[in-house]
C-alpha cells in the first residue's frame, strides 16, 4: 500500500446506547478497490457515514490527512447511499440528477458551465445511460436509477467513492458492466473506491482488499486464500450455511 | 379596464404578483418534500396567533407572524428529532390553535376586527404597509432561494446525499420552515387561513403535469400561479365574488383541466 487514502483509528460508534462499531482500525490505500462485507446490521453503512462525518464517533478518521468535514467541503468524497429505488419521487431528468453531482463545484447561481456539461455527458456514457438523458429519473427501473446515481458520483470528480451496496437492483449483465467500470476507473484515474457488498463470490476477482465487519473488524487484508469459510462463519455467525446455499441458487 | 384605476385593485395586483412568485418557489419544495400538511398546519395555527393579537390589543398580523414562525420551527424540530411523528404534531397543534383562537375571540370579541377576512382573505384591506411587508419577505425569500438553490435541490432529492456534500440539512430545515411561516402570513392577508394551502400545492402540481425537469417545473409554476392569481382577481371583480375564493377556484379549475388533458 503506497499512500493511505482513508485512515480509521480506534473508531467507536454508539447509537441509542448500543455499540454499533467497536474500536475499528482500518487503512484504505489510495487507488484501491476496497470491499466491506458483513451481516445485516453489522455496521457497514454506519462506517461509511462515519467516513463522511455524518455520525458522531469516538476515535479519529482521516481522509488524505483531513477530517471528514474538511474532506467533504473540498469535494474529495462522493457517497452513494444504500437505497431502495422506489424511494425516489423527486421530479428530475436523468441529466439533472447527474448534474447534481456538479452542484458543489458551480458558482453561486448554479448555472452549469461547459466543463460541467461535458463531465455529465462523460459520466452518462460510462454507465451507458446517455440515451436516457432527457427521461424522467423517477420513471426508470431500479437498476437504471442505480446506474444514473453512479454517474452522478462519477461526475462529482471526487477522489474517493463510497458506494453502499451499489449493485442492488442491477441485473447480472449490468453487474458485470459495473464491476468492469470500477476496474477501468481505478486503472485510468487515481480514484479510491470503497464498496459495501454482500457479493462475496466475486470479491477476490478484482478487489484489492477486503474488510469484514460485524460491530468489530473481523478481517482486513487481501481477499482470496484467507477469506475462508471459517472466517465467514465467525463474521456471519451460524447463518453462513444458509448464505452459501443461497449463493448457489440461480 | 377602469378597475385598474382603483388603488385597492392596484395593490391587490401588486400583492398578487409578489405572492404568486414567492408561493410558487415554495410550492415546488413543499410538494416534493411532502410538506403540504405542514403548510395547512402553519396557516391554521396563525389563527391562534391572530386571536392572541386581538386579546393583547396588538396588530394581529404581528402576533400571527411570530406565532406561526415559532410553530413552523417547532414542526421542523419534531420531525428532526423524531420524538413524535410530524403529522401527529401538526394535527395536534393545528386544532389546538384553532380552538384557542375561537375561545379567545368568542370571549373577547371586538367588533372592529373582521374575523371573516382572516379566514378567507380580503384584498380590499391590503394597505401600503402590507405591501411593504410583502416586498421585504419576497426579497428575503428570493435571496434565500438563489443562494441556496443547489442545497435545496440536493436536500429535496436525497437528504443523506446532501449531507455528504457538506450541506447542513438540519439548519436548512429550520430556515425553510421559518420562512414558510412568514410567507404564509403574507398569503393569509390575500386569501385567508383556510384557502392559503391552495397556493402552496397548486402551482407546482399543475406545472409538474407538463414536465419532469425540476428547472422547468419551477419556472413554469411561477407563470401558473401568476396566471391564476391575476386572472382570478379580475374574475372576482367582474363576477362580484370574494377574491380569495375566486382565485382558488380558478387555480383548481386549471389543475382539473391539466390533469384531464393528461389522462
Ligand atoms: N439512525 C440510527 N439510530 C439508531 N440506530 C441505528 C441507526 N442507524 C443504524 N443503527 C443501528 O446500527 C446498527 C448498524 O446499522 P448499519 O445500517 O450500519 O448496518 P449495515 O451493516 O449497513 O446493515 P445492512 O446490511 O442491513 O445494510 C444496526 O443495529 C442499527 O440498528
Ligand atoms: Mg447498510
Amino acid at each position: 500500500m503506497s499512500e493511505v487514502a482513508i485512515e480509521i483509528k480506534n473508531v467507536t460508534v454508539r447509537r441509542n446506547g448500543r455499540t454499533v462499531l467497536e474500536n475499528v482500525n482500518l487503512k484504505i490505500g489510495r487507488n484501491q478497490i476496497f470491499a466491506i462485507c458483513g451481516p445485516n446490521g453489522g455496521g457497514k453503512t454506519t462506517l461509511l457515514r462515519t467516513i463522511i462525518g455524518i455520525v458522531d464517533f469516538d476515535g479519529d478518521v482521516r481522509i488524505f490527512q483531513k477530517t471528514p468535514r474538511e474532506a467533504v467541503k473540498q469535494g474529495l468524497v462522493s457517497y452513494l447511499p444504500q437505497r431502495s429505488p422506489m424511494d425516489y419521487t423527486f421530479p428530475a431528468t436523468v441529466y439533472e440528477v447527474v448534474m447534481m453531482g456538479r452542484l458543489k463545484k458551480m458558482g453561486v447561481l448554479k448555472i452549469p458551465r461547459k466543463d460541467d456539461r461535458r463531465k455529465v455527458m462523460e459520466s452518462l456514457k460510462l454507465v451507458d445511460m446517455i440515451d436516457f438523458k432527457t427521461k424522467p429519473f423517477s420513471e426508470l427501473s431500479g437498476g437504471q436509477q442505480q446506474r444514473v446515481l453512479i454517474a452522478r458520483a462519477l461526475a462529482s470528480e471526487a477522489k474517493i467513492l463510497l458506494l453502499d451496496e451499489p449493485i442492488t437492483g442491477l441485473d447480472i449483465h449490468a453487474q458485470q458492466v459495473f464491476y468492469r467500470l470500477l476496474v477501468e476507473l481505478k486503472e485510468r484515474t487515481d480514484i479510491t473506491i470503497v464498496m459495501v457488498t454482500h457479493d462475496i463470490g466475486v470479491m477476490p476477482s478484482f478487489v484489492d482488499a477486503v474488510a469484514c465487519l460485524n460491530k468489530q473488524l473481523y478481517y482486513h487484508g487481501m481477499p482470496g486464500t484467507e477469506l475462508n469459510i471459517d472466517l465467514l462463519k465467525k463474521v456471519y455467525g451460524t447463518d453462513i450455511g444458509i448464505l452459501i446455499h443461497d449463493h448457489g441458487n440461480p | 379596464m377602469e378597475i385598474l384605476s382603483y388603488t385597492f385593485f392596484q395593490r391587490a395586483v401588486a400583492g398578487g404578483i409578489l405572492l404568486s412568485l414567492v408561493f410558487s418557489l415554495f410550492s415546488f419544495f413543499v410538494v416534493v418534500r411532502k410538506l403540504s400538511f405542514a403548510g395547512v398546519g402553519i396557516s391554521h395555527t396563525a389563527f391562534g396567533g391572530i386571536a392572541i393579537g386581538i386579546l393583547l390589543g396588538i396588530d394581529p398580523s404581528i402576533s400571527a407572524l411570530i406565532f406561526s414562525v415559532l410553530i413552523a420551527i417547532f414542526i421542523a424540530y419534531t420531525s428532526q428529532k423524531r420524538k413524535l411523528h410530524e403529522d401527529a404534531a401538526i394535527g395536534i397543534f393545528f386544532s389546538f390553535s384553532m380552538a384557542l383562537g375561537i375561545a379567545i375571540i368568542s370571549k373577547f370579541h371586538r367588533t372592529n376586527v373582521d374575523i371573516w377576512s382572516f379566514l378567507f382573505g380580503n384584498i380590499t384591506t391590503i394597505t401600503k404597509g402590507d405591501l411593504l411587508f410583502f416586498a421585504v419577505v419576497t426579497g428575503i425569500v428570493l435571496v434565500y432561494f438563489i443562494f441556496f438553490f443547489g442545497d435545496l435541490i440536493l436536500i429535496g432529492f436525497d437528504p443523506e446525499v446532501a449531507q455528504s456534500y457538506g450541506v447542513n440539512v438540519e439548519i436548512h430545515n429550520y430556515v425553510f420552515m421559518a420562512l414558510l411561516g412568514a410567507v404564509i402570513i403574507m398569503g393569509i392577508k390575500m386569501v385567508g387561513v383556510i384557502l392559503i394551502s391552495a397556493f402552496l400545492v397548486l402551482p407546482s402540481t399543475i406545472a409538474s403535469a407538463f414536465s419532469k425537469s425540476f428547472i422547468r417545473i419551477i419556472l413554469l409554476s411561477i407563470f401558473v400561479s401568476m396566471f391564476f392569481t391575476i386572472f382570478g382577481l379580475f374574475l372576482s371583480y367582474y363576477l362580484d365574488l370574494p377574491s380569495g375564493a375566486t382565485i382558488v377556484m380558478t387555480g383548481t379549475l386549471l389543475f382539473g383541466l391539466t390533469y384531464l388533458k393528461k389522462s
